[in-house]
C-alpha cells in the first residue's frame, strides 16, 4: 500500500465527495485531526472520538464518513474489534466477527466456550491504517 | 496404542482446565492438527478423524500440552529460600511422600470425576513425583487437591418463566453465583543446588488472591510437618522471598514490555494503568510518559505486570500489590502470578526474572 499524504487525501475527498459537501467537510476535519495527532496516539480511536474529530454527533451522519475513511480511496483507518469481558480484553479479527454473524455463534477467544449475547461484549474501534501510518510525519 | 477415547480424554481435561483456546489452536495448527473457533466445533473434528491419521502422534501432542498446562500454565508462585546447604539433606526420601493409592493418583494425569471429587478431603495429596524435570532442573512433586470455586455468571432472560420476568422488570442484567469443586494440580519444585523451593498454586477456577493465600498456608503446614520430622528447626513460612522490591526493578529494566502498573503519585492520585494490547509497553505510552514528566517521576509503584517474548507468544509475570503498600519500605508481597508459560523453559525464564 502506498503511503498517503495530506494533499493526496484532501484532493481525493474534494473530488470524490463533491456531491456530499457535509460528508466531505466531516472527512476533512478528521483528516486535519489525524494529521495533528502524535503518531503514538493513533492506535485506538473510539467511535465517539471519531465523531468529535468529525464534529458530527449523529451516528447516521458519521456512518458515511467512516465508510469513506476506511474505504479504498482514502484508507485512513482500519476497523478493529475487541472482545471485552471483565478483565479480559482480546483483539478479535474481522473474520471472527463475520463468522459469528453468519453462524450466530461466537466463542470466547480464551475459553473457547460459546458466549451468549456476544455483541454486547464486542467493541469496535479504529486504528490508523498502514497506508496512513506515517501520516503527518513528513510535514513536521 | 492411542485411541480416539484417549484423545477425547485429553481434550476434555484441557477444556475443564480452561486452557487458553488461542494457545491451544496455535499449537494444534503448528502440528497440522484440527483447529476450530471453539470447543463445540473442535471436538467433533477430532471425533471424525480419518482412519489413516496418526492417532499416536496426535495423542503425544495433546499429552504434552496437558502435562505442560498442569505444571506450568497460570500459576501463583511462592519461593522459599533455605539457608545454605540445609535443603538437600531433607529431600532424600521424596519418593516416600507420594501417596500412590489415593484417588488422585489412580486417576492421574486426569482429574478425578466431579462427583467423586466432592467426597474427597480438601487437603493436598502428594500424587506424583517428577524426577529432575529437564527444563527446571529439579524434582517436582505434584500435589492434587479439591478446590472450591465460585463464579459469577449472567443468567439469560430467556431462561426465566414469564412470572419471574415480570418480577425482575427493571433489571438490565441478572447475575447468579455458581459454586463447584475443581481439582487443582499444585506443584512443589525442589531446587537443592539453589537452596530453594518453588511452590506453584494452580489457578484453575480463577482463584482470588485470598484463596491463593489460604492454599499457600496449607502447603506450608504440610512442608513444616515433613521437614520437622527430618530435623529442620525453622519454619518454612519465614523463608518466603519478598517480591515487592522487584516491582521497581522490573519497571526499570528495559527488557520485555510493562503491561500494567499500580502506583500512587506525589500529586495525590492512585493510578492503575494498563495497556489494552498485551504486546504494548506502557512505559512508551505518551499519556504515561508525559504524566511522569509532569510530576518529575514522583510516584511509588505497588504492582506490576510485565511480559516477555516466548517465541511467537508472550509469557507474563505479575506482582500484585495494593495501594496501601505504595512507598512503604517494609511492604511485603510473597506471591507472584505467572501466565502464558507453555513449558518448563518458559516457566524457568519467568522465574529467573522474578528471582534474580
Amino acid at each position: 500500500m502506498n503511503a498517503l499524504t495530506l494533499e493526496d487525501a484532501a484532493a481525493r475527498i474534494t473530488s470524490d465527495l463533491s456531491t456530499s459537501p457535509p460528508v466531505a467537510e466531516a472527512c476533512n476535519r478528521v483528516l486535519e485531526w489525524l494529521f495533528n495527532q502524535p503518531r503514538s496516539a493513533r492506535a485506538h480511536v473510539s467511535l465517539q472520538r471519531l465523531g468529535i474529530a468529525a464534529a458530527v454527533t449523529d451516528v447516521s451522519e458519521l456512518a458515511p464518513v467512516i465508510r469513506y475513511l476506511t474505504g479504498a480511496r482514502v484508507p485512513l483507518f482500519d476497523i478493529a474489534y475487541e472482545f471485552v469481558d471483565g478483565e479480559t480484553i482480546e483483539r478479535i479479527s474481522a473474520d471472527e466477527i463475520r463468522d459469528a454473524k453468519v453462524t450466530g455463534e461466537f466463542c470466547h477467544p480464551l475459553t473457547g466456550e460459546i458466549v451468549s449475547d456476544f455483541e454486547s461484549k464486542v467493541i469496535v474501534y479504529f486504528a490508523v491504517s498502514e497506508a496512513a501510518a506515517n501520516f503527518g510525519e513528513v510535514r513536521r | 496404542m492411542a485411541t480416539k477415547t484417549k484423545i477425547r480424554q485429553y481434550l476434555d481435561a484441557l477444556r475443564q482446565r480452561q486452557i487458553n483456546f488461542r494457545e491451544l489452536n496455535a499449537v494444534l495448527r503448528s502440528q497440522d492438527m484440527p483447529t476450530a473457533t471453539g470447543w463445540d466445533r473442535l471436538i467433533p473434528k477430532f471425533e471424525a478423524l480419518a482412519a489413516d491419521v496418526d492417532i499416536d502422534a496426535y495423542e503425544n501432542v495433546l499429552k504434552l500440552l496437558y502435562r505442560n498446562h498442569v505444571l506450568y500454565s497460570e500459576r501463583a508462585v511462592v519461593v522459599f529460600q533455605f539457608p545454605d546447604g540445609e535443603l538437600a539433606p531433607m529431600l532424600r526420601n521424596l519418593d516416600s511422600w507420594v501417596d500412590s493409592t489415593s484417588s488422585f493418583a489412580k486417576a492421574f494425569p486426569f482429574p478425578v470425576k466431579e462427583d467423586a471429587l466432592r467426597a474427597l478431603p480438601s487437603d493436598p495429596v502428594y500424587t506424583m513425583l517428577t524426577k529432575k524435570t529437564r527444563e527446571i532442573g529439579g524434582d517436582a512433586l505434584i500435589a492434587c487437591s479439591k478446590r472450591y470455586v465460585r463464579s459469577r455468571e449472567v443468567i439469560e432472560y430467556s431462561d426465566f418463566p414469564k412470572e419471574v420476568l415480570t418480577a425482575l422488570a427493571g433489571y438490565d442484567e441478572i447475575v447468579g453465583i455458581k459454586s463447584k469443586f475443581v481439582q487443582a494440580f499444585d506443584s512443589i519444585i525442589f531446587l537443592p543446588d539453589e537452596d530453594r523451593i518453588v511452590l506453584t498454586i494452580d489457578l484453575c477456577g480463577n482463584l482470588s488472591l485470598q484463596d491463593v493465600g489460604r492454599a499457600v498456608l496449607v502447603h506450608i503446614e504440610l512442608l513444616n510437618e515433613r521437614f520437622s520430622s527430618a530435623g529442620f528447626k525453622g519454619n518454612v513460612s519465614d523463608l518466603r522471598l519478598n517480591f515487592f522490591p522487584m516491582i521497581s526493578a522490573l519497571y526499570s529494566t528495559k527488557d520485555g514490555v510493562v503491561e500494567r502498573i499500580g502506583h500512587v503519585t506525589t500529586s495525590g492520585s492512585n493510578k492503575n494503568e494498563r495497556m489494552r494490547a498485551r504486546d504494548s509497553d506502557l512505559r512508551l505510552e505518551p499519556y504515561h510518559k508525559e504524566g511522569l514528566k509532569a510530576i518529575l517521576g514522583g510516584t511509588d509503584l505497588f504492582s506490576i505486570g510485565k511480559r516477555w517474548d516466548g517465541g511467537g507468544y508472550t509469557i507474563g509475570l505479575e506482582i500484585p500489590g495494593t495501594h496501601k503498600q505504595a512507598g512503604d519500605p517494609d511492604a511485603v508481597i510473597q506471591v507472584a502470578i505467572f501466565d502464558g508459560c507453555r513449558n518448563g523453559l518458559d516457566f524457568k525464564t519467568v522465574l529467573n526474572y522474578l528471582v534474580q
